[in-house]
């Protein structure tokens, strides 16, 4: 998804070059050039911090997106600049750093579960999605989703999260992860049993087939 | 509807951050270009960075590991391969017995310390030396309050001081639970002293802390490519990052009490010249065959640092690490992954006084 991007700094390209670059070759060209890795971050870091804010919150959103940039510029001559999309490689740096707040996450989710529902402002998601967070808010299924998220193992949450809401590939998560694609399959098998288990314990009908939809 | 599509809609209407919230990661960012591109002002080879060592957020799990390492880089160091040089006379194998004397001779010299509890304004100062394998070193001066209240750190020439807020207490009291919510050197301290005396009743009273809150070591990066720990290995690394979590600051008895345990977990080895990440001798302690370790001061017996090493299945390479191309491999055996030391830490008047 495209958001909006603060305004470019000076570094020998046009917004119009700098934009007909991909992640990787914008990456390889930051190794004589750091400002270019500037465009990296006005490219990905709305989604990160969205994606972190929606685990952590966004005042530990903006530190996990500060040190994700930072650990990212830092090691970038290690990017493999054949790869033309960087968030696997991003997300995977964001996922340890949150990683390190995984004890907030889990607080944050537990405080979800027992009262319900987020504090954070509505900022407009597709109408498909408000449709089904409506159905979560109605059915008292927000709270039991969270109890699940809270106790699945943190490199289960971390597959499944990063599917669900980073939008990864299995491939792609494997990639964030350093870790095989079977793994990526089995840890996300074991995370969406336990979050099912949890939500049939909840409501026994909720997945029966004509439940609601 | 399945459960994926349950769990796409849960906190779905986070909204996406704005424009100030990038703002001020992109200028750290920024900062951090710019001073690439400027001469280092630093040692050679180690390049001083803007980050912060110590930095605590709303909300956020401030351990003082987790953060000294946030966004870490570093220089590569290879380890000397040396296990246990010293060789001692006695019952099973060599660096058993060194562990444990070296575990006896660290709780007396703790015992001896004064070790009073600071005031929670308190400021605390710190030089973090950051070693990550393939990366420049990097020093970064901090400030922080004892009770974690406030933390600063000079950016582009600036001294910037966060405070955050007052947090609503977690755990009804219990220091342990309160610790593991939110490490601070107060936090970590008190967690300390409330453990028990005896050996095995606070080896049981980590076992709980343990068992209770998920617990796993989170202070390296690079551990998290580790296979998981046993038990015992995890009560060590538990204690091993809860001293170094008070390392600025630790109740004497209650150090001496953690050392006079780690006696008694089964498999703690010793591993003596090595250096820290300021390239200190130091002395390195470990449970899982010296992957995770704790370096102390071979004299005073004081907490330098945390080291990870590869034992040549783990750890893999960190993340954006020696991967491209293919599947992540170890790194060889004795390579020292990470480090993380404190270069200088004592106890100041206020933010930006050294």
């Amino acid at each position: 998804m495209r958001t909006p991007r603060d305004s470019l700094s000076p570094d020998g390209l046009t917004p119009a070059a700098r934009a007909g670059l991909d992640d990787g070759q914008l990456i390889a060209r930051s190794q004589s050039d750091g400002t270019l890795f500037a465009e990296l971050y006005d490219r990905h870091a709305p989604a990160l911090h969205r994606f972190a804010a929606r685990r952590l919150g966004d005042d530990a959103a903006d530190d996990v997106i500060a040190e994700t940039f930072l650990a990212a510029f830092r090691r970038r001559e290690h990017y493999d600049s054949r790869r033309p999309d960087a968030r696997p490689w991003l997300y995977g740096i964001a996922s340890r750093v949150i990683g390190r707040h995984r004890r907030a996450e889990i607080r944050r989710l537990r405080a979800l579960a027992r009262i319900g529902v987020d504090s954070r402002v509505d900022a407009g998601g597709s109408d498909e999605v408000d449709e089904v967070d409506d159905r979560l808010t109605a059915s008292g299924t927000r709270p039991a989703l969270a109890r699940a998220l809270a106790a699945l193992a943190p490199e289960h949450r971390d597959v499944l999260l990063l599917v669900a809401w980073a939008d990864l590939s299995y491939e792609e998560v494997a990639q964030a992860l350093e870790i095989r694609v079977g793994t990526v399959r089995s840890r996300l098998n074991r995370a969406r049993r336990r979050v099912r288990a949890e939500l049939t314990a909840t409501d026994p009908a909720m997945f029966e087939q004509g439940a609601p939809t | 509807m399945n459960d994926l599509d349950l769990v796409r809609a849960f906190a779905a209407d986070t909204a996406w951050p704005a424009p100030d919230r990038l703002r001020c990661a992109r200028e750290r960012l920024l900062t951090a270009i710019a001073a690439e591109a400027a001469p280092s002002r630093s040692r050679p080879g180690v390049r001083r960075g803007p980050r912060p060592a110590w930095r605590t957020r709303p909300g956020a799990l401030a351990a003082a590991t987790a953060i000294a390492l946030a966004a870490a880089v570093a220089v590569v160091v290879i380890s000397d391969g040396s296990r246990t040089a010293a060789s001692h006379s006695g019952r099973g194998p060599a660096h058993y017995v060194l562990a444990a004397e070296i575990l006896r001779a660290a709780a007396h010299a703790q015992s001896a310390q004064p070790g009073g509890r600071p005031a929670p304004a308190q400021w605390l100062y710190g030089e973090a030396v950051e070693d990550e394998i393939g990366q420049p070193a990097q020093e970064n001066d901090s400030w922080l309050q004892f009770d974690g209240r406030q933390s600063a750190y000079f950016q582009g020439g600036r001294l910037i001081v966060h405070t955050s807020p007052v947090q609503v207490p977690i755990g009804g009291g219990d220091p342990m639970s309160a610790y593991l919510n939110g490490a601070t050197p107060m936090s970590a301290y008190d967690a300390l002293a409330a453990l028990p005396s005896g050996a095995g009743p606070l080896l049981a009273a980590v076992d709980r802390a343990i068992v209770a809150s998920h617990w796993e070591p989170d202070g390296l990066p690079s551990l998290a490519a580790v296979p998981e720990s046993t038990p015992r290995q995890l009560e060590f690394e538990f204690l091993g990052q809860l001293l170094w979590n008070a390392s600025q600051a630790a109740p004497a008895a209650a150090e001496a009490s953690v050392y006079r345990a780690m006696i008694t977990i089964p498999g703690v080895t010793a591993q003596t010249g090595v250096t820290d990440a300021a390239g200190r001798p130091a002395i390195a302690l470990s449970n899982d065959g010296g992957v995770f370790q704790l370096l102390l001061d071979p004299t005073s017996y004081a907490v330098l640092g945390l080291r990870s090493v590869s034992n040549g299945s783990a750890p893999v390479a960190p993340a954006g690490g020696a991967t491209s191309g293919g599947a992540p491999r170890p790194w060889p055996a004795g390579t020292v992954v990470e480090s993380i030391a404190w270069a200088d830490a004592h106890q100041v008047a206020g933010p930006g006084q050294r």
